[in-house]
């Protein structure tokens, strides 16, 4: 885990893996009413790449990314994060990695109510016993514009405010890889454009590991990378996406 | 509307169950009382012995504060699953349900558990109250089991009342939940800001006029009379508490868990959490708290004047020289001379001194207790306090009593005139030290005014130094055995049956109070319960920002324990207030508060609200963080 904290202080050479799945399977429920949601997955995501999963509704990328995320686990294959196997950590190892080397921000519900921003932002760290460096902490909440929103509960801030939150809480801890589910979903198009704005900087600008799930190919024209998925399958990747090259991959998957 | 009724019971057995199992408790406890009590008033008519009529008196006063607790808590479940369905109630709406039909459904499910807990507690409290009365049966006392229809009825009425009352306001809360709400969002099961003006204006003016009524009681000197002014005092003081408690309670909890914070540095944030969900609902918490504050405050009260009494026992074994023993005699003439020269000559005793007594009139005084007594030996025994000199009381001076002395407007050098003599008063004693009023002359002044009064009405003396009691009583009883009449005792030993009697008082008492605090700690666990399935994505948050399974039970735990200390201190804090204003109104009680056995009390409720948050905690740490968050 030493070097894993070495290697995100430095920019991570372009090529090394921050997160792979190897032959990932997962089957919900059993005998005849089975559902494979993940059929055997192989895909690796790069350090400081900002990839984007997408594929239509039942397709598996919820499940593919609950289970890299160490959210759920995987009824066979493997989660490499760098070079720790996550397939087979016990429930409280794989907390501590999420706590640790995982940022998360979800499509909605981001925030404890009966925290405010700052101690939202700071929670992960606090889990730890830690304390956030102060210079890095000013430096995200600036570039995210909250500096004035951090004593506001999130009842006080509106849903562009709080995905912001989320996605500061996410970096502050400087994790391996951020993964975000739907994190614009719950957005007008303005603010949601502005999130993914500070996403692709703190990949683009900070070298942060970003993986995000969503439906809007707009969304996904942000990211370097598109990986598609059907039917728990891989259906190929787009480089360099733009809007129209993401709907037509996904016209071709058939959705 | 039954169909939304049924969906709602699907919804949250277990909060039905706790509800029902507090139910089943406060009703069986009453079902209980009524039948012992019935049973053994059959028995002692039969033997012409007065009934039960106290017994009865005292468990259904128990039983009510038993009820009152239920109160709280049913009213809390009520009020939290209502604000939970409240989704569920605006689409009932939106659909055309009027607000009665909504309202109606609340109350037909209280009076589902209603029925059905009273049922069950009438059942378990008939067979124990018939078993206690079958165990206070013997080879004398037969005690036939009487179970009354009337019984019966008002418990199960009881039962019906309390729980269906408890849920007339969240059913009336439910009928206004707008259509609307169906659609809007609903915030994370936040009420109404807790304390509105009126409340606060509403709990301060009940405070402060119970608070002027106790002090009142506590100050004037009514003489014995000031209980009728401490104990309305003391419940609209206790009602105005309660009133205020959404302001109260928050605040209270935030400073006991930044106490707690303090205190655990490594879970500090697991702590911090919980204090902040703990009070996060100002009514809820306060409702919670309430359960338990009654039921604290109730035993606190209670164990606090028994403990006044205990210390005062020897104030209470009035008139008796507080040596180790007390020789008395059953004949005229008092003490035998050759009794007590036998004991003074026994190397186990110590100091001793004869107490003459006798009514007389006094020209000063009127009707008056006249002691003689020895006050140099008896203050060798204990000591007396007062002003004056007990040596001139010797040389043939008087001692009064401070009462006395203040109500007579007499002082040192006065005269006190008794029969046709005249004594100057050289000493005022403190009756407290003293245990004797009236006036106290020299044993050689009382006998030479009294002849006819013969020997001491009390020969008291102490072992010697050193000397087990127990080896200095069977000497001394070997002398009394040998004379007629005369019988010793042991004021340490009367004192050690008062005590036991006191104790064995105090456990039962507060073993019944007991049941009350366990239907506040079934409390706890319900609002827990609750609020962990109103948490569900909360939990599953915390869950995937790296909250370990254990620090999620560890933060209900706290939650839990933080409800219950608050309460508890809350209730120390008053019971003893309570008890001090009702120990003052009794002359001669001194107040004594028994801080080891309220910490034991702070620590049981510690204890209990760990113990209530196991199944929630533990059913809150097993939700998996995936399905957790993914729930509406």
């Amino acid at each position: 885990m030493t070097t894993q904290s070495h290697a995100r202080h430095s920019p991570a050479p372009t090529g090394s893996a921050a997160i792979r799945a190897v032959g990932l399977v997962k089957v919900y429920g059993e005998g005849r009413t089975a559902v494979r949601a993940l059929d055997g997955i192989d895909v690796e995501f790069d350090a400081g790449e900002f990839t984007a999963i997408m594929g239509p509704s039942g397709s598996g990328k919820s499940t593919l990314m609950h289970c890299l995320a160490g959210l759920d686990t995987a009824t066979s294959g493997r989660v490499l994060l760098g070079d720790t196997d996550l397939t087979g950590l016990s429930d409280t190892a794989l907390t501590l990695v999420r706590r640790q080397r995982i940022g998360f921000v979800f499509q909605s519900f981001n925030l404890l109510p009966t925290l405010d921003a700052r101690a939202n932002i700071e929670l992960p760290l606090q889990l730890a016993g830690q304390s956030a460096d102060p210079v890095w902490f000013d430096h995200v909440v600036e570039v995210l514009g909250l500096g004035d929103r951090l004593t506001h509960r999130p009842s006080e801030l509106s849903g562009g405010q709080q995905q912001r939150v989320a996605v500061a809480r996410a970096l502050v801890s400087r994790p391996d890889v951020v993964f975000a589910d739907e994190p614009t979903g719950n957005l007008d198009s303005r603010s949601g454009a502005e999130l993914l704005s500070f996403l692709q900087a703190s990949v683009l600008e900070l070298g942060q590991t970003v993986v995000m799930v969503t439906h809007d190919p707009y969304a996904a024209a942000y990211a370097g990378r598109v990986v598609l998925l059907a039917d728990g399958r891989l259906a190929g990747q787009i480089t360099e996406p733009t809007a129209d090259s993401v709907l037509a991959g996904l016209r071709g998957l058939g959705a | 509307m039954l169909r939304i009724t049924l969906a709602g019971v699907r919804l949250h057995p277990l909060r039905l169950v706790l509800t029902g199992i507090v139910v089943v408790l406060s009703v069986g406890f009453a079902a209980g009382s009524l039948v012992l009590t019935d049973s053994l008033s059959q028995a002692a008519s039969a033997e012409g012995a007065p009934k039960a009529d106290f017994l009865r008196f005292l468990l259904l006063m128990l039983g009510a504060v038993s009820l009152i607790v239920a109160a709280f808590v049913i009213a809390n479940t009520f009020r939290i699953t209502v604000a939970q369905r409240t989704r569920e109630i605006a689409l009932a709406r939106t659909m055309g349900a009027t607000r009665r039909q909504v309202a109606t459904g609340v109350l037909i499910e209280a009076t589902a558990v209603g029925l059905a807990g009273g049922i069950t507690g009438v059942a378990l409290g008939v067979a124990a109250g018939s078993a206690l009365g079958v165990l206070t049966a013997d080879g004398f006392y037969e005690v036939p089991i009487v179970v009354s229809a009337p019984a019966i009825l008002w418990s199960l009425a009881i039962g019906l009342a309390v729980t269906v009352g408890s849920a007339v306001h969240p059913a009336i809360a439910a009928s206004r939940v707008a259509p609307l709400a169906a659609v809007r969002a609903v915030p994370d099961g936040a009420d109404s800001p807790g304390a509105g003006r009126v409340r606060v204006r509403t709990g301060l003016i009940l405070s402060a006029i119970g608070a002027m009524l106790l002090m009142a009681g506590a100050a004037l000197p009514l003489a014995g009379y000031g209980l009728v002014l401490v104990v309305p005092g003391a419940a609209i003081c206790f009602l105005g508490i309660l009133v205020l408690g959404p302001k109260i309670v928050p605040p209270l909890l935030r400073a006991v868990g930044c106490a707690l914070a303090a205190v655990t540095r490594p879970a500090r944030t697991t702590t911090r959490l919980a204090t902040a969900n703990a009070a996060r609902n100002p009514k809820r918490a306060a409702t919670t708290a309430a359960a338990l504050l009654i039921g604290v405050t109730v035993v606190t009260g209670f164990v606090t004047v028994a403990e006044s009494a205990r210390s005062s026992i020897g104030v209470i074994l009035d008139q008796q020289v507080p040596a180790d023993f007390v020789v008395t005699t059953h004949g005229g003439g008092g003490v035998p001379a050759t009794a007590i020269e036998a004991i003074e000559a026994l190397p186990e005793m110590g100091a001793s001194v004869s107490l003459y007594r006798t009514t007389a009139t006094s020209l000063e005084i009127g009707d008056v207790e006249v002691a003689g007594l020895d006050l140099r030996r008896y203050d060798q025994i204990a000591r007396v306090t007062g002003d004056g000199s007990l040596d001139d009381v010797a040389a043939g001076g008087a001692a009064i009593d401070d009462v006395t002395a203040q109500r007579h407007g007499l002082a040192v050098g006065d005269p006190v005139t008794i029969g046709d003599r005249a004594f100057l008063v050289a000493f005022v004693a403190d009756l407290r030290s003293l245990r004797l009023g009236g006036v106290i002359v020299p044993p050689e002044a009382f006998t030479a005014l009294f002849p006819d009064v013969g020997g001491p009405e009390q020969f008291a003396v102490d072992a010697a130094e050193g000397v087990p009691v127990a080896k200095a009583r069977a000497a001394i009883e070997a002398i009394a055995q040998e004379l007629p009449d005369v019988s010793v005792h042991s004021n340490i030993e009367s004192r050690q049956e008062l005590n036991r009697q006191l104790d064995l008082a105090v456990s039962v008492v507060v073993a019944i109070l007991g049941l009350a605090v366990l239907i506040a700690a079934i409390g706890i666990a319900n609002t827990l319960s609750l609020a962990v399935h109103e948490r569900t994505r909360e939990i599953g948050l915390l869950r995937a920002l790296g909250v370990t399974a254990r620090q999620t039970r560890a933060m209900l735990g706290i939650e839990a324990v933080l409800a219950s200390v608050t309460a508890a201190v809350m209730g120390l804090v008053v019971g003893v207030v309570f008890a001090w204003a009702a120990v003052s109104t009794i002359p001669n009680l001194e107040f004594t508060v028994p801080w080891g056995r309220l910490a034991l009390c702070a620590l049981a409720a510690g204890m209990l609200g760990l113990l209530a948050s196991a199944v929630p905690a533990r059913r809150a740490a097993r939700l998996s963080p995936v399905a957790a968050l993914a729930t509406e």
